[in-house]
């Protein structure tokens, strides 16, 4: 087995970060990885949120975490580093994933959802973009586990009729553009029931664009840290 | 887990830590398997990591770390992150989905 170097990191923005390896998954038909899923929801989270507290976006990792663990005070511990207690709408990006006896360097899972917690409801919208919605089972252990982080009753699963990928490589730019929807649809004071309204249309090219704007956001990073780069050299020459 | 856990590489320096330089942390996987892993406080935890990846015979940045449900950066250390004794890393498999 070989123990090659991790990839040079290219963009980082929040607690997120990416290879080049990770955007070469943004062509299609690959299937995205949890570092592009974790980098768009940093996104939201900063720019499109700006750290808006009402609001809380679990990266895959988080959701992962949190659908193995039953431990109440790790949950706990948990809600309160993330602060979740105030939180408004939680939203988390969903993997059908099972870790185990993984070795190698094997990734894990084959789906994308995402699952979000209107706390004024109490509903958890489940919103899958295939029609055979495979992250049921691990969304409802989500929800047990999200019931103990909050001390709430379990919250109302709700499965929304949302739009559905039309080949088999597409989830994980359907659950950034669900992501994505559901904070506009917050942000908007509207209820999270109605994102996908009835009459919603799909534009033909809204997820090769969802591909492309992730692309776009850390080619954007990639450059303004060279940039900075270049300008501490010209600092260093300028006071040298 | 019967056998030791690797020692943080750092090159060998004549002073000895302080008393209180170096903490113990344990990474453990989704099945609860732990590995424990002595380093100093100021250590990057990117020696962790990639000693976790290595220990797993998988190549290194094959796992997600995360500690109190934040992910962990290469550059974080004990210190920034104000671990204490025998805290818990937890080590996630990278996955995909389509």
């Amino acid at each position: 087995m070989t123990h090659s170097e991790p990839p040079s990191r290219i963009a980082s923005l929040g607690d997120a970060s990416l290879s080049v390896d990770d955007l070469a998954l943004l062509v299609p038909p690959c299937w995205m990885n949890d570092k592009l899923i974790s980098f768009w929801c940093e996104h939201l989270r900063i720019n499109v949120l700006k750290n808006d507290s009402r609001v809380a976006i679990f990266p895959p990792n988080l959701s992962f975490f949190i659908s193995l663990t039953d431990d109440e005070e790790e949950l706990v511990q948990i809600a309160t580093a993330n602060n979740l207690k105030k939180s408004e709408l939680i939203i988390l990006t969903v993997n059908d994933s099972r870790q185990s006896g993984v070795t190698g360097n094997v990734a894990s899972g084959t789906h994308w959802s995402v699952l979000a917690l209107e706390r004024s409801t109490n509903n958890a919208y489940y919103i899958d973009s295939l029609p055979h919605l495979p992250n049921v089972k691990v969304s409802k252990v989500l929800l047990g586990r999200m019931a103990k982080m909050l001390a709430t009753s379990r919250p109302t699963f709700v499965e929304l009729d949302a739009p559905r990928q039309r080949n088999s490589y597409d989830c994980g730019a359907f659950a950034c553009m669900f992501a994505e929807d559901v904070v506009k649809c917050f942000l908007d004071g509207k209820q999270i029931s109605s994102v996908y309204q009835a009459g919603f249309q799909l534009h033909s090219d809204a997820i090769d664009q969802k591909r492309q704007a992730i692309g776009k956001l850390a080619c954007l990073l990639f450059n303004e840290k060279h940039e900075d780069d270049r300008n501490s050299v010209k600092d260093i020459n300028r006071h040298s | 887990m019967s056998e030791k856990a690797p020692e943080d590489s750092k090159p060998q320096v004549d002073a000895k830590p302080e008393p209180g330089d170096q903490i113990n942390i344990k990474v453990r996987d989704a099945e609860g398997n732990e590995v424990q892993f002595k380093i100093k406080k100021t250590t990057q935890l990117k020696k962790l990591m990639d000693a976790y990846c290595l220990r797993m015979g998988t190549a290194k940045g094959a796992y997600r770390f995360l500690f109190d449900g934040h992910r962990i950066n290469e550059e974080d250390t004990p210190e920034s992150l104000d671990m204490q004794e025998l805290d818990c890393v937890d080590a996630m498999v990278s996955q995909l989905g389509g």
